[in-house]
């Protein structure tokens, strides 16, 4: 107790005045968050239908030279990177013509103080249980166009995005990292020898991958049953009533999909709201 | 790879699937190094360019990204928070995590803890330990998690974490005795190759990852494989230090 | 691993320093306990060894090989690979939890495994076929009691059954198809492959050669033959871990004093026949730091406790060959 009150001696009055602020933000978050909403403003000064700076990073620090794409984006202080991995397999006996896509996000315990080390928690699960419903929904890339050989061999691509920094929405941002990456993959061109049954790859040869469609997504929470906060961080999201998120193709602008957790949204709002948004996202595609 | 590969808390895909198998022609990966050839690309001195930034996870105490050419690992550090088993404790805990991502090596690593994993946390652990004033924080622990996105050699993903954890320790205002560095050096041939890649690890007969406190000249943890003679590890013991101040 | 009370850790540390430094069993700082040691403890292996030191730390050390297909999608290497496992009885360790102790196992495994896999350690005579088979050499290291040292014996036993092993002769059998089978030899790689085959010298294989196109395989000439020294077996490092409570060291901690003084340096040394002696391995472990002077003084230092190490343990490996050579025959002597 005595290094603390000879801490905050020490500190000018403006640092005084910040470190009560944090204390106070986190022993009363919901009346804090409530006075910044009564003067229509977020704590980290948005309004509250403003989105955070997106970056979309798939040459520097984005690359990686281990994963056949690779991609970093930023959304705000949110930070997913995500690399695609290709390896090839048999395919599923019910379906001999297609390939397999299977996206995974893990939210590891460096990314938030939330977090343990361990197996994935409900969050992570239930998130990438979304982003691969997104996937499919959106028909991302046609599963047969993975075919090597039908019945004997196919690609699978395995779509791992890790959280680096958990500050809120993550799914939007994964599904950004997750479309960035396999819009930068390449895959080495496979020839099957019917002889021996294996497939043999050429390094030299490679093709990007047939992307027919960029789902971007949008999400937003519902404070007090009465606000809308676009694009929710972290200090935000547990206090929401509901949130609900809007898919939709970036290029042609058609709904892919609209997934509400809770009640009281004005759908029709949001989507709107997404439309407004879709150009920005589009280009940074 | 392994076969009871479901796990209903992730995406599955098939039940066996393997890295692309790519022609005999091709195995030329690069140019491989023989006895006698110097080294390309650097000097036997040289280390890699370092980019070293600290506090990018605002949610932690501390935090450091490190970036060596290929290897690039995030780290952040939380505490000290109360530890959580019950029974009493004189000095803090210094609990080190590392979690490679599925993507981060040539072939894929399944999601999973895996031995590797915890090798490379004892030796960053081995290194760092001794560096923090875990006396000043009884009953609590500071957790350190390291994740490697991308990796090139486990000797440099040992070193360049050290480096990246000792960062975010002083980023998190956790008190030391002094900054650790850490640098891996190879004997390839009659050459002393400082921070070598992991081609060049495999062509060399033994490597050596020296940590130090270089405020206080004092070795923290060394970490030796492979074959060396004596004077060998004496003489590399001597040059990483002189090297490794940034 | 063991806690002590912090009156006993001083007492322990102060006996250490004092001069003349004290220990609670009256050896001097680099006196060893004695060191029991036998080969060809387990019948079923290709070479194993039991360790004990003063009865307070049991090893048991055992390698067995498999036959590996050598194939890009498999394990299986060219030239046969080594894997060393070290696994600890819990009731070694009573007052572990199981997790420390799955850490514990992973900790020595690591170590032991990264030291004895090196490439540069490798036996030559592992491969059967190029590019088709191998021997796997698995190392298994099962710790029993721990009374203190445990990584010494550790690498002593595994070089006592790394010396003890024995690699079966092969051969290698061709098969031929003869014109008349030829087209339901390439026909179906299936079952049709194994029609008449000619194999060299006559003798008749029991091998199914299926998968293999123009196939290729291997026999043992003899059953009853014991094979093969693994090569290179002299080059099978010995540890000898320096236990540091500056300005001292001293060697073969108990239990009691490895709780005292945590910080250690493990030092692994190969001593080939005609070149100076190797370091394989070398690791500091605990908290703790040392300087640069201090640590060419310990590595010189180790050497030489090394050396006289291996020196015994070559002597001892010798009179045990010479020992299991005498009971066989008188065994045989018996039956006849």
């Amino acid at each position: 107790m005595s290094t603390t009150t000879t801490t905050t001696a020490s500190l000018t009055p403006a640092e005084q005045e910040a470190l009560k602020a944090s204390i106070f933000q986190r022993l009363h978050p919901r009346v804090y968050l409530e006075r910044f909403i009564s003067e229509n403003i977020r704590p980290d000064a948005r309004q509250l239908d403003a989105w955070r700076d997106v970056s979309i990073n798939v040459e520097k620090i984005g690359s990686i030279s281990t994963a056949n794409g690779s991609a970093l984006v930023r959304l705000g202080n949110t930070t997913v990177v995500c690399g695609v991995k290709a390896e090839i397999a048999e395919p599923e006996l019910d379906r001999p013509g297609e390939g397999f896509l299977v996206p995974n996000l893990d939210l590891p315990a460096m990314c938030s103080p939330k977090f343990k080390p361990g197996p994935p928690t409900e969050e992570a699960q239930v998130l990438s249980d979304r982003l691969n419903e997104a996937l499919i929904a959106s028909n991302i890339l046609s599963l047969s166009s993975l075919c090597i050989r039908s019945g004997k061999a196919a690609w699978v691509l395995y779509v791992d995005a890790t959280c680096i920094n958990y500050d809120g929405n993550v799914f939007d941002a994964t599904l950004l990292a997750m479309v960035a990456a396999l819009k930068n993959t390449k895959l080495p061109q496979a020839n099957f020898d019917e002889e021996t049954g294996r497939t043999i790859c050429t390094r030299s040869v490679s093709a990007p991958l047939n992307i027919t469609c960029t789902p971007v997504a949008m999400s937003f929470g519902l404070f007090d049953s009465t606000t809308l906060l676009t694009d929710p961080t972290a200090f935000e999201e547990p206090l929401l009533d509901s949130t609900l998120t809007v898919v939709v193709d970036s290029v042609s602008g058609a709904l892919i999909s609209v997934t509400q957790l809770g009640a009281g949204i004005d759908v029709q709002h949001c989507i709107q709201a997404a439309e407004q948004r879709r150009p920005a996202l589009a280009e940074l595609m | 790879m392994a076969q009871a590969n479901f796990d209903r808390r992730r995406i599955n895909g098939p039940e066996e699937s393997h890295p692309p198998i790519f022609g005999a022609e091709e195995l030329v990966h690069g140019s491989r190094w023989k006895a006698g050839q110097p080294r390309d690309s650097r000097k036997p001195e040289d280390i890699r360019r370092i980019f070293l930034k600290s506090g990018l996870i605002d949610q932690a105490n501390g935090s450091a990204y490190i970036e060596t050419e290929r290897t690039k690992i995030a780290c952040a550090i939380y505490g000290p928070r109360q530890s959580k088993n019950t029974s009493f404790n004189e000095k803090g805990k210094l609990n080190v995590e590392v979690k490679f991502t599925p993507f981060s090596c040539d072939r894929r690593r399944a999601p999973m803890r895996d031995a590797e994993d915890r090798s490379i946390a004892v030796a960053i652990h081995q290194a760092l330990i001794s560096s923090v004033r875990l006396e000043l924080l009884p009953k609590s622990t500071i957790d350190v998690f390291l994740t490697v996105i991308e990796a090139d050699g486990i000797e440099g993903c040992i070193a360049s974490g050290i480096v990246a954890a000792s960062t975010a320790l002083a980023d998190g205002g956790i008190e030391m005795i002094g900054l650790v560095v850490s640098c891996a050096a190879s004997v390839v041939g009659s050459e002393t190759w400082l921070d070598p890649t992991e081609a060049e690890t495999q062509s060399s007969e033994g490597t050596v990852i020296l940590s130090c406190i270089p405020a206080l000249g004092t070795i923290t943890s060394l970490w030796q494989s492979g074959q060396m003679r004596q004077h060998d590890v004496l003489r590399v013991s001597l040059l990483v230090p002189s090297r490794a101040y940034f | 691993m063991l806690s002590i009370s912090k009156a006993e850790k001083s007492y322990i540390q102060a006996g250490l320093t004092a001069s003349p430094p004290s220990r609670s069993d009256g050896r001097g700082l680099l006196d060893c306990r004695s060191v029991a040691l036998e080969t060809g403890v387990a019948p079923l292996a290709n070479g194993s060894a039991r360790l004990s030191i003063a009865g307070a730390t049991e090893v048991i050390a055992a390698a067995k090989l498999d036959v590996e297909t050598v194939d890009d999608g498999t394990e299986g290497r060219d030239g046969g690979r080594l894997i060393c496992t070290v696994s600890c009885s819990p009731s070694a360790y009573p007052n572990l939890s199981s997790s420390t102790l799955d850490d514990l196992q992973a900790d020595l495994t690591s170590l032991l495994h990264t030291t004895l896999t090196h490439p540069t350690l490798h036996p030559q005579n592992l491969g059967i076929l190029p590019g088709k088979k191998s021997w796997l050499l698995s190392l298994d290291v099962l710790v029993l009691a721990d009374g203190g040292n445990v990584l010494d014996a550790l690498f002593l036993a595994s070089r006592a059954a790394l010396w003890d092993t024995r690699v079966p002769r092969t051969r290698g059998v061709e098969y031929k198809a003869r014109g008349r089978t030829a087209a339901t030899a390439t026909g179906g790689q299936g079952e049709g492959g194994r029609g008449d085959m000619d194999v060299d010298q006559e003798v008749q294989s029991g091998f199914d050669s299926r998968m293999i196109h123009r196939a290729t395989d291997f026999e043992l000439p003899d059953y009853w033959d014991e094979g093969e020294v693994l090569e290179g077996r002299e080059r099978w490092p010995v540890a000898v871990t320096l236990n540091l409570e500056p300005p001292i060291h001293f060697l073969d901690a108990t239990s009691q004093e490895e709780a005292a003084s945590p910080l250690r340096l493990l030092l692994a040394f190969a001593f080939p026949q005609e070149t100076p002696p190797v370091m394989q391995a070398m690791r500091m472990l605990g908290p703790g730091e040392v300087v640069l002077t201090e640590l060419k003084e310990l590595i010189k230092a180790g050497e030489n406790y090394a050396r006289a190490m291996h020196a015994a343990l070559n002597t001892k490996l010798r009179e045990e060959e010479v020992r299991r050579n005498q009971r066989a025959r008188e065994r045989f002597e018996l039956h006849r």
